[in-house]
């Protein structure tokens, strides 16, 4: 078992399985554990917050919470699916005795079907693991420490209770809205048999009707301290002393985002691992990924010069980009965000309206290149503009009269 | 929505919380009969009228969601036939189910086109033995009230009229086609069955679809009527509410839900399972007015005035963090739109117009995020709008 855990990522190694062991937002946690605490009336649940919060651990503790260990075996399944086209769709599913976790999304337009079919299905037939351990197999398991003892009783009174099965979709904000309407009826239709929970992380994109037929909650990013405090336990675990100016970078950089923060401190640590195995300094750099320093310089690229050459630059860039599999709403926000420090701020409103407008089309449209594009040569326009008549001298011009004004422009 | 006059309701609960726990609340308060639900007296009367008389025109409801459309649909089907028969005669559709053309052409037609059998002439007569074994079963989860009348009398008291019925809920999610499709089917089968569409946007059903059904129109439910369901639900399921609270957290739960009652009943059941309470006579803490709003994913209030004083302050840079921080504390642009939105409008010395101007904004940005945008950048775009026409003030 050891070589195998030395292997993983320590995002996953050091990820908690259990409701008590969440580190931040302790009043969610007693939330949770209230739910869990009561099976039979956990309701359908929602979870949104942005990337990195903490969504899935969360998830994955209170079922853990509600059906005992049998939800950490897991298996990994390959359903394909049949339209009424006659069209086969495959979707991968992440299965145990008690839940099915699958990103209907992957299946694009066809989710629906994928939908229809899958809470069907779950939703016919009872859970069975729930009802055999009435038998007792688990109670009759030495309990060793008093932790797993804490849990055997909670499981023991709530057996019998959870005769449902958990159906966790990740990434509904993903769904068409035809899948979304699916949900509807359905949900409640089977809900003694079968509950949903949804993880999504722009809670805009789930329509009304499903987010009224469940319970949202809500999780933020940790905050930087929070983070810290999770690097620092990290690498106690890891025997290895990280240094407090570094781990608050590290919280920086990472935008509030854990996932981020934990693997940007596994590759700190990868790159120090041959001058000083045990120790991270506070001088370190942090290092950032290459897309994003990519970004970077094409912003400084297009602030330095805004012609049409330095825009079939940008192009070589945005297509290098775009083959790299980043999402185009993804660098146009990047982007955005590093030009703004940049600019006066009489553009900077422009520069942030102009590039909303942009991400619309993306989201609208079908090829990204475009809006992409047009969003720099936006930008170069309002940019030039600003750079041949700053405010100070429009002021001065709007002195003059109009007609020499004219004459001017 | 969800009435239960309050002797069915304790009869109903306590069959029901001993039994399966695991129903919601929203599934457990359905009204069973037309006279259960709530509010909707006009189209409850015509359509008692309608059973009585036998004569039930095809039905299309609509309205916003959670104001009882499914379960007025459910409790008329209920009503009509003996719960022997309530499968073989009632066709429930719903978008769960597949409804393209073919479902249409095959699926509804075949059920559409099958006449009821000639052992279940309507009213009573032949076969009326075995209906009267089932039935005799059956009424008694149906409406446990009426335990004492279970006799013979059952039999008057399902018309069973000779016709099936078609549930098609969700209907404005039909495919144009399919609905086409639809149309003559509706009128050529109309002597065996009948259809009830359910719909949230009437004008999503196609014109000659919609004319030859008649149209119910569902409104909201007044605030009224919805707290004394509420209240009921509350008291039946023991919630716990602090010393002369009950009334101030019971109107928040009603101002967040605005007239959906089933969104009512979800907020007051999560409230109740997360202060800790739950069935088996466990009791929990006493339920708080602000965790409700919390819970219903609403941004607190100071979030909203921080905003706007941060765009008061006419700071670019600061306006971006202050945005950059509500995305990532994971609060619903939408929400915050709403919000933000209502408080502008109650402020003073903002110009009228600048208000009009930033309203148009915020309109538009909400279309741009249920078409999918960014938040971050939607958000953003409305708040630097917002900083122009406060600076323009100044």
């Amino acid at each position: 078992m050891l070589p195998i855990i030395k292997k993983m990522l320590w995002v996953d190694k050091h990820r908690p399985t259990r409701l008590q062991q969440l580190s931040y937002h302790g009043k969610l946690t007693q939330c949770l554990s209230s739910l869990a605490s009561e099976p039979g009336g956990l309701p359908h649940l929602l979870f949104y917050g942005p990337p990195g919060s903490g969504k899935k651990t969360r998830i994955m503790s209170l079922l853990r919470q509600v059906f005992g260990p049998g939800t950490e075996r897991l298996r990994l399944d390959k359903r394909t699916f049949t339209t009424p086209t006659k069209r086969t769709v495959e979707i991968n599913m992440i299965s145990s005795n008690y839940h099915i976790e699958m990103a209907p999304g992957d299946a694009g337009l066809n989710d629906r079907y994928v939908i229809q079919d899958v809470i069907k299905e779950m939703a016919q037939s009872k859970n069975i693991a729930t009802l055999r351990r009435r038998g007792g197999i688990f109670a009759s398991a030495a309990a060793s420490s008093s932790n797993e003892k804490n849990e055997e009783e909670n499981i023991a009174k709530n057996k019998g209770k959870a005769c449902y099965k958990v159906v966790v979709l990740v990434e509904v904000d993903k769904l068409t809205r035809q899948a979304q309407a699916a949900l509807r009826r359905t949900m409640e239709k089977y809900s003694s048999s079968c509950r949903l929970i949804l993880c999504c992380s722009n809670p805009s994109k789930v329509i009304d009707p499903v987010r009224s037929r469940c319970l949202g909650i809500r999780i933020a990013a940790p905050s930087h301290d929070e983070i810290c405090a999770v690097l620092k336990t990290v690498s106690r675990k890891e025997n290895i002393t990280l240094a407090d100016e570094l781990a608050i970078n590290i919280a920086r950089a990472s935008n509030r985002n854990l996932r981020r923060a934990l693997l940007m401190l596994e590759s700190c640590h990868v790159t120090s691992r041959d001058d000083s195995p045990r120790e991270l300094k506070a001088s370190m750099s942090i290092p950032h990924t290459d897309w994003e320093r990519y970004i970077a310089q094409l912003a400084a690229g297009i602030v330095n010069e805004q012609s049409p050459n330095s825009l079939i630059a940008a192009r070589e860039k945005l297509y290098e980009l775009l083959i790299n599999c980043i999402p185009a709403q993804v660098i146009l926000k990047t982007l955005v965000m590093d030009l703004l420090p940049t600019l006066d701020d009489s553009i900077k409103g422009q520069v942030v309206q102009w590039a909303a407008f942009y991400e619309h089309r993306i989201a609208l449209g079908s090829k990204e290149i475009f809006h992409l594009e047009a969003f720099i040569a936006k930008f170069m326009a309002i940019y030039k503009k600003y750079l041949n008549f700053p405010p100070p001298l429009l002021a001065f011009l709007s002195f003059m009269s109009q007609s020499s004004l004219h004459r001017l422009r | 929505m969800t009435t239960l006059t309050s002797t069915t309701m304790a009869t109903a609960t306590s069959t029901t919380t001993t039994t399966t726990t695991a129903t919601p609340w929203v599934e457990k308060y359905r009204p069973k009969s037309l006279n259960d639900v709530s509010h909707q007296t006009e189209i409850i009367s015509t359509l008692t009228n309608a059973v009585e008389t036998n004569r039930l025109p095809h039905l299309l409801f609509y309205g916003p969601p959670g104001t009882g459309k499914t379960s007025v649909a459910l409790a008329l089907c209920r009503q009509l036939y003996d719960p022997s028969q309530l499968n073989r005669r009632v066709l429930e559709l719903n978008a769960s189910d597949e409804r393209g053309i073919s479902v249409v052409r095959d699926k509804i037609k075949h059920f559409a086109s099958l006449a009821v059998g000639s052992n279940n002439p309507g009213g009573g007569g032949g076969g009326g033995v075995r209906r009267n074994f089932f039935g005799k079963r059956a009424a008694g989860d149906v409406d446990g009230d009426n335990a004492t009348d279970r006799g013979n009398d059952h039999v008057g008291r399902y018309p069973n009229p000779p016709f099936k019925i078609i549930i098609l809920d969700e209907a404005d999610t039909v495919t144009r086609d399919a609905q086409a499709a639809l149309r003559r089917v509706i009128e050529a089968y109309s002597k065996v069955t009948r259809f009830i569409l359910i719909c949230n946007y009437v004008t999503r059903i196609i014109e000659p679809l919609a004319s030859r059904c008649a149209k119910f129109r569902f409104s909201p439910l007044p605030v009224s009527s919805m707290r004394e369901r509420i209240m009921h639900i509350a008291t039946v399921e023991g919630c716990r509410f602090d010393d002369g609270e009950a009334d101030d957290v019971v109107d928040e739960i009603l101002s967040l839900s605005q007239g959906d009652m089933r969104r009512a009943v979800t907020t007051l059941q999560s409230a109740h399972s997360l202060s800790g309470g739950g069935g088996g006579g466990r009791e929990g803490n006493a339920i708080k007015k602000d965790s409700i709003a919390e819970m219903a994913g609403l941004p607190p209030p100071a979030l909203i005035d921080g905003l706007i004083d941060v765009l008061r302050s006419s700071k670019f840079d600061s306006v971006r963090e202050y945005v950059q921080n509500i995305v990532l504390e994971g609060y619903s642009a939408e929400y915050v739109l709403s919000a933000l939105m209502a408080k502008i409008i109650a402020l003073d010395g903002v110009s009228d117009q600048a208000k009009a101007i930033i309203a148009v904004k915020v309109a538009e940005s909400d279309k741009n995020l249920i078409d999918g945008s960014d938040e971050t950048l939607q958000l953003l775009a409305v708040c630097s709008i917002a900083l122009e026409q406060f600076k323009r003030r100044d």
